[in-house]
């Protein structure tokens, strides 16, 4: 019932129109549309509606979506394009909420519709509808231009928090409404509010509305929800019920305000918010003051800080819900209300009370209850932080569960039909190692934390305590984002011209973003096919200037800058910017692993780690970024074309340094004390997470999620070390084939019994190792010095292991 | 938007498949906007009268398919000046389901809302549901009652044009849950009362 987004769905698209602009005679209306067999005559209808919502000058290129509800309340998506030079907008129909792949995807029909053979567009069109949607996760590609270039997306994945500046909608959110308004807005979406956002921009008004919603996951607002709203329409705000709607500006100002009545009004443009409630001070107080917290500290918001924040919040508040499952053998899973707000503090008891009555709430219950009773478990980012929050309900709850499942199993019910093919890997694994294992890491933490009081030295206390729980993702993804901004500063001129210069430099690159097969994997074939279509101007798109913005304005992050301060090829990066470097391009957005080490991800620029950022937003999934296919990336393309570690040693006060070298390049990268982010970690494990303390103080909160860094900690910052620290849950870390991690083996309980699964799971989470444990191996082959404190390293977590036997 | 002297808001509810939508589509029928409930989620339609001598905008908002909701929650019911509760007189369970709605209706919307229970659906021959039944359910809950036969636009006029002289006479004598203009108090338990001219103006 809750979802609003359909299932099974077919095709990638529905349906493509071209609409002409309205004139003073006549509205908009559809000049073309594919494929014709397409016939919803509301839609139809609609359509020139939304694709030109009210009078509007265009001058850059703007890329919007707009939503269509049909009468189940499912949503069908429109993802619009207008283009200066174009006499049209593009419209692209589907029931697929995939904002990136879209704007990818229209931004290849403009350049085809420009193409010299005028049947290009119609030909590639037919065969994007008629190709399978692929699993989620795996690409989605088109071959077209006669076989000689590609379109590909990734299928997003389940569960996936948005991350900046990934996802384009939260980028764009973010960077035109500070923290202290999204809290409002998020209050005001969880008393389901009548909500007005407005801007003079679509583009950011569409974001900001798509980006609302998603930041209240796991719910999903149920009621009215029009991101753009088309001067047609206008009547709408006059709506009793609760409503999210995005009204240009040029439209609000046709209404009256009082006859709107009670309302929450967003202005994007002006960073504004008007309520007549006080929502956010009534919700619990705890939970308002953690996420202040969190959303201060704005170097842990890039990757899904934000979402996170947020989703934190929401654990907070009705995370609770599991303690109020009943698990009655033979029956589903039922929610006993009373149970729930019983359970909860008592000063969050009366906002709960509301809450239970809020259709966001129930969706929120059935969608849960729903998922439990399909025997998917707890497998979301929701459960695996309410795992975290609390770990003791966790376990307690885990195991209910699957004596409930295995006695439903027994049955042989047909309850769960398909739940071994659905079920989370991370579900088979044990909840007696937590059990039992989390005591001894309890007292070890204890031990820990005092050892961490006496040490003065503040600066690497900090870094461990602070940043990998808030930013798990953002540490690595932040010089991403920043040297993203430095390649979308190049004007549109350069652009082209590297695009050809691209073209010509194909034959010296090991992949050649021409050939697709000695691609690994190539999302970027628009890129390519831009670069393949001369002459195509690619203008300024005014998101660029946007996320320029906003990494100047907000990226203050010292983990970030520390990490990138020292390495000298940062320049490098200026001149060889995104743009510039035609691989970039050739490259999809499976970026490097966020838990790359920072050298790494630094010095590969030609290779995997970079391409994210050099790519236009459209082309970079919020979804974690997937590692490269092992098949792909030979030793002779590693050595070839990215940058490996040739040495290292310290510098002067104690950082390890590591000399990388790339092909034209050597480079000193000292390497910060290691954020990397446990939550990585734990998400490999996701059925294991271990909340080792239960208090929800959010200074408490942090560093218990981060026994990896912990160990680095106690490894006196050695930046591999880091790395090590994930031994013990990284079963199927390939790093580790030489030496098996034999206390783990032994410990298994089924952990280890499907390493292809956990291997699976880690690389939905962005970690593949096989990667990294080349560049180790180069790395080491070169005789290189850190790695005597990384075997060190690696026996503490295997004694670690030991404890937990 | 054009000048009314009085806004009301009336809402319908009801199981789905009573017939909402028709009995609006009979009252405003060929009148803006038809049917955007197929595209945005929500079908209204607006039809001003006169009543008195006075300009009444009526805007009739249709569920359009909340009805996949079990139950519609406070938020639903916030600002709405008139319920009409919708059942099928040839279908028991939509009968069977008034108390459900009236429970929500009791808990959630302003206890000043006008109530009409309109059984629909008169031009039917399997009857299931006698019309003093209705009105028996009607006079328990202290609601207006009307049959109503959507197909046949019997009774329909009568019903908004009814709606319409209530609520104006509520107006008048200041009895009316106002939500516009000056926002006075909403029995929805955590309703801010506010006047919209005291927006707090937070950044």
């Amino acid at each position: 019932m809750g979802s609003r987004i359909r299932e099974n769905v077919k095709h990638f698209f529905e349906c493509f129109c071209e609409v002409v602009p309205p004139t003073p005679e006549k509205e908009a209306w559809i000049i073309q549309q594919y494929p014709d067999t397409y016939n919803d005559p509301e839609v139809l209808k609609s359509v020139p509606k939304f694709a030109y919502p009210y009078k509007f000058e265009n001058t850059v290129i703007q890329h919007y979506s707009f939503v269509l509800t049909n009468i189940e309340s499912k949503w069908t998506f429109g993802f619009c394009r207008h283009d200066p030079k174009s006499e049209t907008a593009l419209v692209v129909l589907t029931y697929l909420p995939w904002h990136q792949a879209f704007y990818k995807f229209l931004d290849n029909i403009a350049v085809l519709t420009q193409s010299p053979r005028s049947e290009d567009l119609g030909e590639f069109l037919k065969d994007v509808y008629n190709k399978a949607l692929p699993p989620p996760g795996k690409l989605f590609e088109v071959t077209f231009n006669m076989g000689e270039s590609r379109f590909a997306i990734e299928r997003p994945k389940q569960f996936q928090l948005p991350s900046i500046p990934e996802n384009r909608n939260l980028t764009e959110y973010y960077n035109a409404v500070d923290a202290s308004n999204m809290m409002l807005i998020f209050a005001s979406m969880l008393y389901e509010r009548r909500i007005i956002f407005t801007s003079k921009k679509l583009t950011r008004l569409s974001a900001c509305v798509q980006s609302a919603n998603d930041i209240i996951y796991p719910m999903l607002w149920q009621h009215i929800f029009i991101p753009v709203l088309p001067m047609a329409l206008i009547d709408c705000l006059l709506a009793p019920m609760p409503f999210l709607i995005g009204v240009p500006d040029e439209v609000l100002k046709k209404v009256h305000r009082h006859d709107i009545g009670d309302v929450v009004i967003l202005d994007a443009d002006a960073n504004t918010v008007e309520t007549p409630f006080d929502d956010l001070n009534n919700l619990p107080q705890d939970v308002i003051n953690s996420l202040k917290k969190q959303l201060k500290n704005r170097s842990a918001l890039l990757g899904d800080g934000v979402s996170r924040a947020f989703l934190r919040a929401l654990v907070q508040l009705i995370g609770g819900y599991r303690e109020a499952l009943h698990f009655q053998p033979g029956e589903k899973v039922t929610f006993d209300k009373d149970k729930f707000i019983d359970s909860r503090p008592v000063t969050s008891q009366p906002f709960l009370k509301q809450m239970l009555h809020l259709q966001i709430f129930q969706q929120f219950i059935e969608e849960r209850l729903e998922m439990l009773n399909l025997g998917l478990g707890f497998s979301d980012e929701f459960e695996i932080e309410a795992c975290r929050y609390s770990e003791k309900t966790s376990s307690r709850l885990k195991q209910q569960y699957r004596e409930w499942t295995s006695t439903m199993k027994k049955e042989g019910t047909a309850f769960f039909k398909s739940v071994k093919e659905k079920a989370n890997p991370a579900m088979k694994s044990a909840v007696k190692t937590v059990k039992d294992g989390g005591k001894g890491v309890k007292s070890a933490y204890k031990g820990l934390r005092s050892k961490l009081k006496e040490n003065p030295n503040s600066q690497q206390l900090q870094n461990g305590l602070d940043s990998p729980s808030d930013k798990p993702r953002s540490a690595p993804n932040s010089p991403t984002g920043k040297r993203r901004s430095l390649g979308f500063s190049v004007p549109t001129a350069t652009y082209r011209k590297d695009s050809l210069n691209f073209k010509s430099s194909n034959s010296e690159r090991p992949y050649s973003p021409l050939t697709p097969i000695s691609q690994p994997l190539s999302p970027d074939a628009l890129d390519r096919s831009r670069s393949n279509t001369p002459g195509i101007d690619i203008p300024r798109i005014d998101l660029m200037t946007e996320m320029q913005d906003l990494l100047q304005l907000r990226l203050e992050t010292p983990p970030v800058d520390r990490s990138l301060k020292p390495v000298r090829s940062l320049e490098n990066f200026k001149h060889t910017s995104p743009l510039s470097s035609p691989e970039h391009w050739a490259f999809p957005s499976r970026s490097g692993a966020p838990l790359t080490v920072p050298a790494t991800k630094l010095f590969l620029p030609k290779s995997q780690d970079t391409q994210n950022l050099l790519q236009s937003p459209d082309d970079v999934f919020s979804s974690p970024p997937v590692p490269p296919p092992r098949a792909s990336s030979t030793e002779n393309e590693f050595f070839g074309s990215a940058s490996f570690v040739v040495g290292g040693g310290r510098s002067e006060n104690g950082d390890p340094v590591f000399l990388v070298a790339n092909r034209h390049t050597v480079d000193v990268v000292k390497l910060s004390p290691p954020t990397i982010s446990p939550r990585r970690k734990k998400d490999s494990m996701a059925e294991d997470l271990i909340r080792l303390d239960s208090t929800s103080d959010i200074d408490d909160f942090d560093p218990l999620k981060s026994d990896d860094s912990k160990n680095s900690f106690l490894q006196n910052s050695l930046e591999f070390s880091a790395t090590d620290g994930h031994v013990p849950l990284c079963l199927s870390n390939p790093l580790y084939n030489y030496h098996e991690p034999q206390g783990v083996q032994q410990n298994g309980n089924g952990i280890t019994k499907d390493t292809k699964n956990d291997h699976d799971l880690l690389q939905e989470y962005g970690l593949d190792f096989n990667h990294f444990s080349r560049s180790f191996i180069s790395g080491r082959s070169a005789n290189f010095d850190p790695f005597q404190p990384t075997n060190a390293t690696k026996v503490s977590s295997q004694s670690q292991w030991t404890k937990f036997e | 938007m054009e000048d009314f002297k009085f806004l009301f808001k009336v809402v319908l509810v009801g199981n789905a498949g009573v017939g909402k939508t028709c009995l609006v589509r009979r009252f405003t029928q060929g009148l803006f906007p038809p049917g955007q409930g197929a595209t945005i989620g929500v079908d209204f339609m607006i039809k001003t009268v006169e009543v008195e001598n006075e300009k009444v905008k009526l805007q009739i908002w249709d569920t359009a398919g909340q009805e996949r909701f079990r139950s519609i929650t406070q938020s639903y019911y916030r600002s709405a000046h008139a319920l009409i509760l919708v059942y099928d007189i040839s279908c028991q369970p939509t009968f069977d389901c008034l108390p459900d709605w009236l429970r929500e209706i009791e808990e959630y919307a302003s206890s000043k809302v006008l109530r009409i229970l309109v059984g629909n659906k008169i031009d039917r021959e399997d009857r299931e549901i006698p019309t003093v039944v209705g009105e028996d359910f009607a006079a328990r809950h202290n609601m207006y009652f009307l049959e109503t036969s959507a197909k046949e636009a019997e009774n329909v006029e009568k019903l908004f044009m009814k709606i319409a002289e209530d609520l104006m006479q509520q107006a008048r004598s200041k009895d009316l849950p106002r939500y516009d203009s000056i926002t006075t108090n909403i029995s929805g338990r955590t309703s801010s009362i506010s006047d919209s001219n005291c927006c707090s103006k937070l950044t």
